[in-house]
């Protein structure tokens, strides 16, 4: 006579045999009392894990409810996150927008703008600042040199002063070479 | 124990709702579930906790008709495995391999500190002695087969593997647990 192995028995024990087949092992456990035996030890098995589930069985602890609601409200975002998240896009596309459009029609206005403007405005102003101050102290630096390389007609200055210190400047170069 | 941080959807109340009614109506069967795997009732709240955020996380997901309880297994078996990775990592233990059935006496998988070993033993008995001592995939496939008797189609849906791969688990496991248990019950008779 074949027996049959103890894997088997365990599909067999578990409802997972094909029909005939499960047919052929209910009709030889009945008469064999080696595949009967293991069979009795798995099903025995079975018993006991289920008995001892049974026994062991906890209530669900109430706690466990209480953290899984704070850890959902924890991760919530807030009403600041949400607010951003909406406002975001409301802000952001309009100011892209913006800024396409002034890229796009606004650049030649500004360069129009700033060509229209006269040129050396700013060095023209230091440089009569600076030649007032030369009118004081004539002496005090290379005054002349500087208001002939710029040539500018903003700058009122007579000719016999610059004469006179350019002479001054000379004279000062020759003693100091001496 | 934690499920991986992800900004929630805003709070709706249809959400709220479900999440309600199924830690009311299988609450405990999860509870019981995450306590067979971990062995000990700290581990077993975490990871129920964790699975029902997930629930509430991905409740549309939910498929109006099937098991809301293979669903919620699943969920669980996944954070446990996930969990048990983890704390390899943490602690350098090997967890053995499905195909490598541990000797008698040898390391338990689930050994992660003095506490928790104490706590497993207050569960008492030889049998839970015994299941403490198979690989968490054979212990899962024990309590799916045996306590919560599902078929093998159901175990594969909910441990993500094939029918055959149940097969085999659970007839490793069950060889392995009755010698665990027959040895646990001599020890027993002898002190």
């Amino acid at each position: 006579m074949t027996h049959y192995t103890e894997d088997l028995l365990i599909d067999y024990l578990h409802g997972e045999l094909p029909d005939a087949e499960d047919a052929r092992v209910h009709a030889h456990l009945a008469t064999c009392d080696p595949c009967r035996a293991l069979y009795d030890g798995q099903a025995a098995l079975g018993d006991l894990l289920r008995s001892t589930a049974a026994a062991s069985e906890l209530a669900f602890p109430s706690m466990i409810k209480a953290h899984v609601w704070a850890t959902i409200r924890a991760e919530q975002p807030s009403f600041f996150d949400r607010f951003r998240v909406i406002v975001r896009p409301a802000i952001a596309v309009p100011l892209a927008a913006a800024i396409a459009l002034v890229a796009l029609f606004g650049g030649p206005l500004i360069h129009s703008s700033v060509s229209n403007s006269p040129p050396g405005v700013a060095a023209s102003y230091y440089l009569e600042e600076h030649a007032a101050e030369g009118q004081g102290n004539p002496l005090a630096d290379h005054l002349p040199t500087v208001l002939r390389a710029t040539n500018t007609s903003a700058v009122h200055t007579s000719p016999a002063l610059i004469d006179a210190v350019d002479a001054a400047t000379l004279n000062g170069n020759l003693v100091t070479n001496d | 124990m934690g499920v991986p941080r992800k900004p929630l959807e805003s709070p709706s109340a249809e959400a709220s709702a479900f999440l309600e009614r199924a830690m009311e109506q299988y609450g405990k069967a999860t509870y019981n579930f995450a306590f067979r795997l971990t062995g000990n009732e700290a581990d077993a709240r975490d990871l129920t906790q964790d699975a029902f955020v997930r629930v509430y996380r991905a409740w549309r997901s939910f498929v109006p008709g099937t098991s809301f309880l293979s669903w919620i297994y699943r969920i669980v078996t996944n954070l446990h495995r996930d969990e048990l990775r983890r704390k390899k990592g943490r602690y350098l233990e090997e967890i053995p391999e499905d195909n490598a059935p541990q000797a008698f006496g040898g390391s338990r998988p689930l050994a992660v500190d003095p506490i928790e070993d104490y706590m497993s033993g207050q569960l008492g008995g030889s049998m839970a002695q015994s299941l403490a001592q198979l690989s968490s995939e054979q212990r899962q496939v024990i309590v799916l087969a045996d306590i919560e008797e599902y078929s093998y189609q159901e175990i594969a849906d909910i441990m993500g593997c094939s029918i055959g791969t149940v097969r085999s688990r659970l007839h490793r496991a069950r060889a392995l647990l009755r010698r665990l248990v027959m040895r646990a019950q001599q020890q027993e008779r002898s002190t």
